[in-house]
């Protein structure tokens, strides 16, 4: 699904983010990527959905170098690939369906299929009673799960959280963390940035351990270390 | 506040918009204006030969017989002495002393030369005409030529120099409005950064992201050329009679410009959007990454 290969990201500032990573992700898994702060998480995410390119080597996803991809065609990329932040990112002059609408709007999906598809979809991550409220009513671990039904909006290959609970007490994060399992479940490969060591012992599936830009571990059933 | 600095913003480029256009506009008309006068003095412009007292009348005719047949003469009056005379007391005719020493003169011993009026049908025409009269040929009758053409060409030179002003003004402006409308567009974009990471987020087409800010660009070119508009055509109303009996040119050609005033707008509106789009595109290939 994903492959990088000899992968280094190096800033105009001679900082090495990235430094010749290697590794692949096979379809429908959930894997972890950890690490501190600058550790190059961000980074590396950043490299999948081209908001940035390799300084050398290649980004592949389902065999595609995506820096060959036209700059008209990105958004057609991005639409495969689901994204969630540590700061959520709602529009706060619009409702909890209304945003997750929005992301089938930009791609143009007619609107009764959007009045159909987006109960169903904030059903899955448990606010289906919430489709009416703003960004403002809603608690921390609920605005990231309407940002979480809105990435689901165009049904990805490929679901990325970068420190999705980083704001969240223990109890919201793992309601998160189990709406991930089950995106997963339900056939989408998920990966997770994070440096939350209690959310990464209990998903009990492979991680990647980044440290200054270099991959130290990668393990099948992996734990947090550092 | 950031809703009014925004509007605030996005009245300066507006007003900047209306600068550029209200320039662009007078400019356009001025320019109307000078061609139209310019052809009406062009073609008042005639060729004085003044013949020498010597020539007899019959001469005279004869030679108005050969120039009529030029291919480049519009037309050719002959002014008699006598005529001349008269012409010149109707002209002075609130000076009794020169009208007194005109009438000492009997019709016989009359100092007023006869004369032609040519007109030709092209100034570059105007050469030939007095050429000839310098010839050998017509020399011993001829007394005196007028030349008018530097008068034209003064008119001309003064004309096309405020011409060049102009579009110097024009560009100037020109240049002015898209930089404040730039400013103002990216102002917009950055008060709206987080809808538009979102837009990029979701994978929304790039047309989908830019249009809007390509939209904001033109609608500051098109409110500019109607405020602009507003402005103009009212003084234009204004100022057509007084223009018209200033320049005394008829209402015939003045209908030139009264018909053109939808093209005025016209332009206006095209030229409007043009800086418009301009600006944002600008704008938008500069800060709104993909």
């Amino acid at each position: 699904m994903i492959r990088f290969e000899n992968v280094t990201k190096t800033y105009p500032d001679e900082v090495v983010a990235l430094h010749q990573l290697n590794f692949e992700i096979a379809p429908g898994e959930f894997i972890s990527i950890v690490g501190q702060s600058g550790a190059g998480k961000s980074t590396l995410l950043r490299l999948i959905t081209r908001e940035d390119f390799p300084t050398h080597g290649a980004v592949f996803i389902e065999e595609i170098d995506i820096s060959t991809i036209h700059p008209k065609d990105i958004p057609y990329l991005r639409r495969k690939i689901g994204v969630v932040f540590q700061d959520i990112k709602l529009l706060t002059t619009r409702n909890a369906f209304e945003n997750v609408a929005y992301a089938m709007e930009v791609g143009g999906v007619p609107r009764e299929q959007i009045n159909k598809e987006v109960p169903q979809i904030l059903e899955l991550v448990g606010l289906a009673g919430k489709a009416g409220s703003f960004p403002h009513q809603l608690s921390g671990g609920e605005k990231q799960r309407v940002a979480i039904a809105r990435a689901l909006a165009h049904k990805p290959l490929l679901f990325l959280a970068d420190e999705p609970t980083g704001n969240l007490d223990e109890i919201n994060a793992m309601e998160i963390l189990n709406v991930l399992k089950k995106i997963n479940e339900l056939g989408t490969t998920v990966l997770l940035a994070t440096h939350a060591r209690e959310l990464v012992d209990k998903i009990k599936k492979r991680v990647i351990v980044l440290e200054e830009g270099e991959i130290i571990s990668d393990e099948e059933k992996g734990k947090y270390k550092l | 506040m950031n809703y009014w600095r925004n509007f605030l913003l996005s009245l300066a480029a507006t007003l900047v918009m209306v600068i550029a256009l209200f320039i662009l506009s007078s400019i356009l008309i001025l320019s109307a204006l000078a061609n139209i006068s310019l052809s009406t003095i062009k073609e008042k412009v005639d060729i004085s030969i003044y013949f020498k007292q010597t020539a007899s009348e019959q001469t005279i005719r004869q030679i108005e017989v050969q120039v009529r047949e030029l291919a480049e003469v519009k037309s050719i009056e002959y002014i008699p002495p006598v005529t001349a005379r008269d012409k010149f007391k109707e002209l002075h005719k609130d000076e009794p002393l020169l009208l007194e020493s005109v009438d000492q003169f009997s019709d016989e011993d009359n100092p007023f030369p006869a004369s032609f009026a040519i007109r030709v049908k092209s100034l570059d025409d105007y050469g030939t005409i007095i050429n000839l009269f310098r010839d050998e040929k017509f020399t011993p009758f001829v007394k005196k030529i007028t030349d008018k053409r530097d008068l034209v060409d003064r008119l001309n030179r003064i004309i096309n120099g405020v011409r060049k002003l102009g579009l110097a003004l024009i560009l100037i402006f020109a240049a002015v409005t898209v930089i404040v409308m730039f400013n103002t567009i990216r102002l917009t974009i950055y008060n709206r950064r987080e809808e538009i990471e979102i837009m990029r987020l979701v994978g929304a087409s790039n047309w989908f992201i830019r249009g809007p800010f390509i939209v904001e660009g033109i609608l500051y070119g098109l409110a500019g050329a109607l405020v602009t508009a507003a402005l103009v055509y009212p003084i234009l109303f204004i100022l057509t009679p007084k223009i018209s009996s200033f320049l005394e040119l008829d209402i015939t050609q003045f209908n030139y410009l009264a018909l053109n005033y939808l093209a005025l707008l016209g332009i206006l509106l095209a030229i409007g959007s043009l800086l418009g789009i301009v600006s944002s595109a600008t704008v938008v290939r500069k800060y709104l990454k993909i």
